[in-house]
């Protein structure tokens, strides 16, 4: 059954700007995480039956969460494939998918904009449960054993994680820098 | 000087507060799902439909295979009156 308004909106106001945070790290885009934020409480709303008590409801909201924005980074990058033949059926769609693949985090203040937009960018490039697990540790500040329950997974596979996600970024900044 | 940890830099990001107008497109979204969505007896009423048609298919492809009666009592006739049942009309 459905939660009640009431509980629903308690609930909202409790975990929407953890959710709304958590999908403008990952998006790095506010209109794309305005919406994912959505399909968030729907699930959260719709699911909420199936939630069991062997997680907390943080945990649970936060795997629902990078989920979705998963889900969502995948349809994105499928759009782009077939970005070609989009103007061909549909000419105003593809303006709006530009629109919404522009770099735009409110969090981020504009003597930062340029370098964290590069950092970023690396960011984006690493595996996603690395990818996950550092922005869990490094952006939303949470414990190891917070991160390995939304992960689903031990606590050292989370320090393994971690610590190969720092090798690989500084690689991918050596390697920026030596390009340039 | 150069920062060790490439991470450090992600420190300076700030948190913000969600949209305040988003909880009313939320609201709106589970609204229009709720509209949506097909009534049980609908859904019900729909699938006791397909299973009584389906129940008949069986019965009428069960039913064909069987022998034709009605047939079998046209033969005997004609075999007691010594009529021909085939279709040729030239014997060699």
């Amino acid at each position: 059954m459905p939660p009640s308004n009431q509980s629903f909106r308690l609930l909202y106001e409790q975990y929407s700007d953890l959710v709304f945070n958590l999908c403008l790290n990952y998006l790095q885009n506010e209109a794309d995480a305005e919406e994912v934020t959505q399909d968030v409480f729907l699930k959260v709303y719709q699911n909420i039956d199936h939630f069991r008590d062997d997680s907390s409801l943080k945990t649970w909201i936060y795997r629902i969460g990078i989920n979705k924005c998963l889900d969502f980074l995948k349809a994105k990058k499928r759009r782009k494939r077939f970005g070609i033949l989009l103007p061909l059926f549909s000419g105003p769609t593809s303006e709006t998918l530009k629109a919404g693949s522009d770099f735009r985090h409110p969090g981020i203040q504009l003597e930062d904009q340029e370098a964290l937009q590069q950092l970023f960018k690396h960011i984006n490039d690493l595996p996603e449960k690395q990818k996950s697990a550092l922005i869990l540790k490094a952006i939303d500040g949470l414990s190891q054993k917070e991160i390995a329950g939304i992960l689903k997974t031990t606590e050292k596979a989370v320090e393994s994680l971690l610590s190969r996600a720092r090798k690989n970024l500084q690689k991918k900044i050596d390697q920026s820098e030596g390009k340039n | 000087m150069k920062e060790t940890d490439p991470t450090n830099q992600l420190k300076r990001i700030k948190k913000v507060s969600a949209p305040p107008f988003l909880f009313t497109r939320i609201e709106a979204k589970i609204e229009a799902r709720e509209k949506n969505r097909l009534p049980i007896s609908w859904a019900f009423g729909g699938s006791l439909a397909l299973g009584i048609l389906l129940c008949l298919n069986i019965f009428l492809i069960i039913n064909s295979s069987e022998p034709n009666h009605q047939n079998n009592q046209i033969n005997s006739v004609a075999d007691a009156l010594e009529l021909n049942t085939s279709n040729q009309l030239y014997y060699e």
